[in-house]
């Protein structure tokens, strides 16, 4: 079963979930997926026993062949070539490694080499968690490619828990697109709660069966996305408290159900929850 | 000689200067030798990524010499070195005044980007 955790709003505790979740349940895989701020590593502690770098394709132009025909400078959508006297200048930081200026060019002078957007990082974590980590370079555009690459990495013989990118744009969709589950994280505040709908539309959209898990939860405020879940008849599968302990805790870098058995029985059930959701829905197809 | 000015807005001589190279709503060619002036309208100025490399190409096919701007990203430098164009920075009035300073050599040469690109 694949898991992805998500929300709308940065900072609500998907890292907090997918960790916690992740040392409750048995034969688990983790992928860091927000590989522009992959931070789940300062909650495991790995040491990394394997890298590899993910590469894109970027054209080269053999200026011997070229003709100055300048028709891959005017197929090129995202202004990446440019035609300066009679020489065809590449910009690898804007170019989306489409291959159109190669297929165009009637000479053949367009060939392809690689620049390196991101890596992947394995570790078997200290708490003995199968460990994936996607990594974007400063200043690269699309981190789509590095999160296709990290899927690549499940082991399907593992239940798989993936941290997306917050927010609903191509990194969040990629993460969760084939997931059989998404957890929903969110906290109870105005804010909080306009970014839960938009992560809620978004797993409608994609019709995925998707849950809420309130973080920082606080009996005075949880109403704010209890009414809205009420009305709209999502599960809400877990209320972290609001809890100085476990502040002091995430500071330390030390994940919460390593010192909290309750939460870690509490993280269980939202386990089983989830899949019999996923079960059920498997079986009405 | 050609001069393209970054312009904001389409009023002849007496548009006012825009600083931004990439971004610049109109670039002002003017030839120096019959004082004719034409206004082109930046279809890169709204680009979501390469438009100082898009701008630097529509001024390049126009065959200009020197662009008068208040900023010019690293892309667009590169863009406009290749081509042989020479830029002159302003801060302010209008693409009139602009080209005279440049006559009178009261501009600045711009020998490295000064300018962030956004994307």
């Amino acid at each position: 079963m694949k898991i992805t955790v998500l929300s709308g709003k940065g900072g609500t505790g998907k890292t907090t979930v997918s960790v916690n979740l992740a040392l409750s349940i048995e034969n688990v895989q983790l992928l860091d997926a927000d590989v522009e701020e992959p931070n789940l590593q300062y909650f495991l502690h790995p040491i990394f026993d394997k890298e590899e770098s993910i590469y894109r394709k970027i054209p080269e132009v053999d200026q011997q062949k070229c003709t100055s025909c300048r028709k891959c400078v005017d197929f090129c959508e995202y202004n990446a070539l440019s035609m300066m006297i009679d020489e065809v200048l590449v910009f690898p930081e804007i170019c989306h490694s489409c291959g159109g200026c190669k297929l165009i060019c009637p000479e053949n002078a367009i060939t392809e080499t690689d620049r390196e957007l991101g890596v992947l990082k394995h570790a078997k974590s200290e708490y003995n968690v199968d460990f994936w980590q996607g990594e974007l370079n400063i200043g690269e555009e699309s981190s789509v490619p590095v999160i296709e690459a990290l899927k690549k990495k499940i082991d399907p013989d593992k239940d798989i828990i993936i941290d997306a990118q917050p927010g609903t744009t191509c990194p969040t969709i990629e993460a969760v697109v084939d997931s059989d589950y998404g957890l929903l994280v969110t906290e109870p505040t105005p804010f909080g709660l306009s970014d839960l709908k938009l992560a809620a539309k978004l797993m409608d959209e994609l019709k995925i069966p998707y849950g809420v898990i309130i973080n920082r939860a606080e009996k005075d405020s949880n109403y704010i996305i209890e009414d809205y879940c009420n009305i709209n008849d999502i599960d809400i599968l877990l209320r972290i408290p609001f809890k100085r302990k476990y502040a002091q805790l995430y500071s330390e870098g030390i994940p919460f159900v390593q010192k909290e058995k309750e939460l870690k029985n509490h993280f269980r059930k939202v386990f089983k929850q989830v899949r019999s959701v996923v079960d059920e829905k498997n079986h009405s197809n | 000689m050609k001069i393209a000015v970054t312009a904001e807005n389409n009023n002849g001589f007496e548009s006012k200067v825009n600083t931004h190279f990439g971004r610049a709503p109109y670039f002002a060619v003017v030839d120096t030798e019959t004082d004719n002036i034409e206004l082109i309208k930046n279809e890169a100025a709204n680009a979501s990524g390469g438009a100082g490399v898009s701008a630097a190409q529509l001024i390049a096919d126009r065959g200009v010499d020197v662009l008068i701007s208040g900023s010019v990203g690293p892309k667009a430098y590169t863009a406009l070195s290749s081509g042989n164009i020479e830029m002159y920075i302003i801060q302010q009035g209008t693409v009139r005044e602009a080209v005279d300073s440049f006559k009178g050599d009261k501009l600045s040469q711009l020998n490295s980007p000064n300018g962030t690109p956004r994307k």
